[in-house]
């Protein structure tokens, strides 16, 4: 019944809209059609484009942290930057700020200066600046102890305890009796850098630490007498290298 | 003659339908800004296969779509279920973490611990489109909560709704402030500055000496000591915090997590764990999945992909094969496969991706103490502690049961350290920071379990870690299409650790393998 009467003025209402909607299509996108471009500027960040700053997804997911080691490096970092609108971001603020290339934003974990983490870094503020990176500093208070101690709380998790490794789909190389473990740069070389899946641990170790626990497990858990000091580690690290940080939240 | 955007697009609508709405949204800017896109393949794929290695999200979700296409698909999964990290861990359920350390949940049935994700976004587009395929029910989850707490070891617990009411009164206090001294000259002209300080007063509560003060006023936003009530009790005003405080002790700074994008209301999480998208993807590609199977050995020739496996079950070693591949397997575990016939770029890529840390404790709790006694329904507290953060159930508010709370979540090295601990040691320091923020605790505690994400024997680790340079350096070969070979997975998108990311890279894994198939 009402179906007719609609029936009947179906066709003026149609040309009608087409005609309006085409117009005023063209008012709007002059209005906002600024905003479609905004994917692309930040696609354009993203892919983490030389003189551009960077609003990085990376492994921060639950909060937009940049992992650059930047970020982390100074603690009296105010985090005083700011994202502009069109996902650009600019830097203001302290000379250690304006250094970073991307500022952290820290969850729980990363929030404390203990961490490195300056606390103003905070979540959901990706914020950044286009700069030079500066010398990460390294944070010493996540591990502490002895050699010992210090495999407990940074080696047990996935070496497991006494070193003797585990399989899954994958294995954790067992590090007691590891002939691969003689030569001293070795077990060295990955608690700074990782390997595979395995994090670096250059960030979240001084000198002292990583001696003492590669000591350990070179001596403790096999049977090697010679001794790795503070000054090895050292000589081993690169200059301006950029050690991963995983202080951050996921999903 | 003041037609609105809603009324333009209903005109829109009239005339070509809710696509041409929808492309015209798009257009306008209004529309999501989502990066997924359901895949069309048509009917191309017949007579090709694809072999899938990881029945998690970005492997079901290939399948999925491909099989829709025509192809013949074949997914070898480790485990003996699918779904990978999307997992949900329930009472009568036993777990064994890499070093042999056994947990049986002993949770009341209904209650459940989600390991890993455990929210869903509105934002994540890709989940949101499989959810209404699939009918996967989803209920609020309240990611903000006023009435929750931050706390801290010094002795603060502040509700947030508080905290934030009053650093935002403080903050345009002192800029109303700065404003009236000409302290900002040069900044705006008398006409911006009598409108600026308008919208200071109404954004920051403040009266009309332009002051954040006590008075009921301010106590209809933040709070009274007392409600108001029937008769004569129009409620006791409550004393705002200083700004010092909330500074001095970094207060504020748990107060932004609630305002990272994904964060944006409404968030949901699936009814009755966060494994409901993972068992509606199963259902549906069960067919195509063999459990238990332990891929050892990839190789690329001209024609096609071989997989040598495991099988676990039987001991017994095999191999698949398909004309193209997709990898989901995560690259801690990828990493140590032997493989032949990969470009050595992708080959070294593989191996310099570290897998991010991660630790979860559920604990069952024998009342709802935070509903009953706090009036905390759902969202997050937070703390310094190193458990980081306290996050109540939300769903079966008020119900008179014991409850499930995430009694902890961390990452960095506080995530290392307790992956490395056993299980009942972990759960007594979880419990002992959980009592610091609510003394009940201490006497309603009944049981719960631990995933420390490096134990996992499926994963070794949580998701894949970049920094600017990875991301720059070998994140591009990652995604690249390898011959026949791609990967696929949260690793190979910026949406790392989410399912969103799973989808998106398995999707337009297939929208690839399609389009060289195609070609082929």
């Amino acid at each position: 019944m009402a179906s007719k009467r609609r029936e009947f003025s179906l066709l003026p209402t149609l040309l009608l809209s087409l005609v309006i909607g085409t117009v005023l299509g063209v008012l709007l996108l002059l209005l906002f059609g600024r905003h479609v471009g905004n994917p692309d500027t930040v696609s354009a960040v993203n892919a983490g484009i030389p003189g551009t700053t960077v609003i990085d997804r990376n492994e921060n997911t639950g909060n937009k942290a940049a992992n650059s080691s930047a970020d982390t490096a100074s603690t009296t970092n105010t985090a005083s930057t700011t994202t502009a609108a069109d996902g650009t971001a600019t830097a203001s603020g302290t000379p250690a700020t304006a250094a970073a290339t991307g500022t952290a934003t820290a969850d729980n974990a990363s929030k404390t200066p203990v961490e490195g983490q300056a606390a103003a870094g905070s979540a959901g503020a990706a914020a950044t600046a286009a700069a030079l990176p500066q010398e990460q500093t390294v944070t010493d208070t996540s591990f502490q102890g002895t050699g010992a101690e210090i495999y407990v709380q940074a080696c047990q998790s996935c070496h497991m305890p006494g070193g003797k490794g585990a399989k899954g789909a994958g294995i954790y190389p067992a590090l007691a009796n590891n002939p691969k473990l003689k030569a001293m740069q070795y077990p060295t070389g990955m608690v700074l850098y990782g390997n595979g899946g395995m994090p670096s641990f250059g960030h979240y170790m001084n000198d002292q630490q990583i001696s003492e626990v590669v000591n350990y497990i070179r001596t403790e858990l096999n049977n090697n007498t010679d001794k790795v000091t503070p000054d090895d580690v050292k000589k081993m690290r690169q200059p301006g290298q950029h050690y991963m940080i995983f202080g951050e939240a996921a999903g | 003659m003041g037609v609105s955007r809603r009324d333009f697009l209903g005109m829109v609508g009239l005339a070509g339908g809710s696509a041409a709405v929808f492309q015209m949204m798009t257009v306008m800017g209004l529309a999501a800004p989502s990066t997924y896109k359901q895949p069309q393949l048509g009917t191309g794929g017949k007579g090709k296969k694809v072999l899938i290695l990881g029945g998690g999200l970005a492997g079901m979700v290939s399948a999925y779509e491909l099989n829709k296409a025509g192809y013949e698909v074949e997914i070898l999964e480790f485990n003996a279920r699918a779904g990978g990290r999307v997992w949900t861990i329930r009472g009568g359920d036993k777990y064994t973490e890499l070093g042999g350390f056994e947990q049986t949940c002993q949770f009341d049935k209904g209650l459940y611990l989600n390991p890993g994700p455990w929210r869903i976004p509105h934002v994540h587009q890709a989940y949101q489109h499989y959810a209404r395929e699939f009918g996967v029910k989803l209920e609020v989850f309240p990611m903000i909560n006023h009435n929750a707490y931050v706390h801290r070891t010094s002795g603060v617990k502040e509700r947030q709704g508080k905290l934030m009411i009053d650093m935002q009164g403080h903050v345009s206090e002192l800029l109303a402030k700065a404003l009236s001294q000409n302290a900002l000259q040069g900044e705006m002209t008398g006409e911006d500055k009598a409108k600026v300080l308008e919208a200071l007063k109404g954004w920051g509560f403040l009266d009309k000496d332009y002051r954040y003060s006590k008075s009921l006023a301010t106590s209809s936003y933040r709070g009274y000591d007392r409600d108001p009530g029937a008769r004569l009790e129009p409620g006791t005003p409550s004393t705002p915090l200083s700004l010092d405080a909330i500074v001095k002790n970094d207060l504020w700074t748990d107060l932004n997590t609630g305002l990272a994008y994904e964060f944006h209301s409404t968030i949901f999480e699936p009814v009755g764990g966060i494994d409901a998208m993972a068992r509606a993807f199963e259902a549906r590609t069960r067919q195509f999945i063999k459990y238990r199977s332990r891929v050892t050995d990839i190789k690329q020739d001209e024609g096609g992909v071989t997989a040598t496996y495991e099988d676990l079950t039987t001991g017994s070693t095999r191999t698949a094969r398909g004309d193209y591949c997709i990898c989901t397997i995560p690259l801690s575990i990828l990493s140590q496969i032997p493989s032949t016939g990969l470009s050595p770029q992708l080959a070294d890529a593989i191996k310099k991706v570290p897998y991010g840390p991660s630790f979860k404790a559920g604990m069952q709790y024998k009342r709802r103490f935070w509903e009953q006694d706090e009036a905390i329904y759902g969202g997050v507290t937070y703390t310094d502690q190193s458990m980081g953060l306290m996050s109540y159930p939300a769903n079966n508010y008020n119900s008179n049961g014991k409850g499930v709370v995430l009694g902890a979540y961390m990452f960095g090295p506080d995530a290392v350290k307790f992956t490395g601990m056993n299980p009942k040691d972990r759960l007594q320091e979880v419990l002992k920071q959980n009592i610091a923020i609510h003394p009940q605790a201490e006497k309603e505690f009944d049981n719960g379990i631990s995933v420390g994400w490096h134990r996992v024997p499926f994963t070794l680790g949580c998701y894949g870690l970049y920094n600017e340079e990875t991301r720059k350096d070998i994140y591009p070969t990652l995604c690249a299409l390898d011959k026949r070979f791609i990967l696929a997975g949260e690793h190979t998108s910026y949406w790392n650790a989410w399912q969103e990311g799973a989808l998106l890279a398995g999707t337009s894994a297939v929208e690839i393998i399609h389009e060289a198939a195609s070609k082929a």
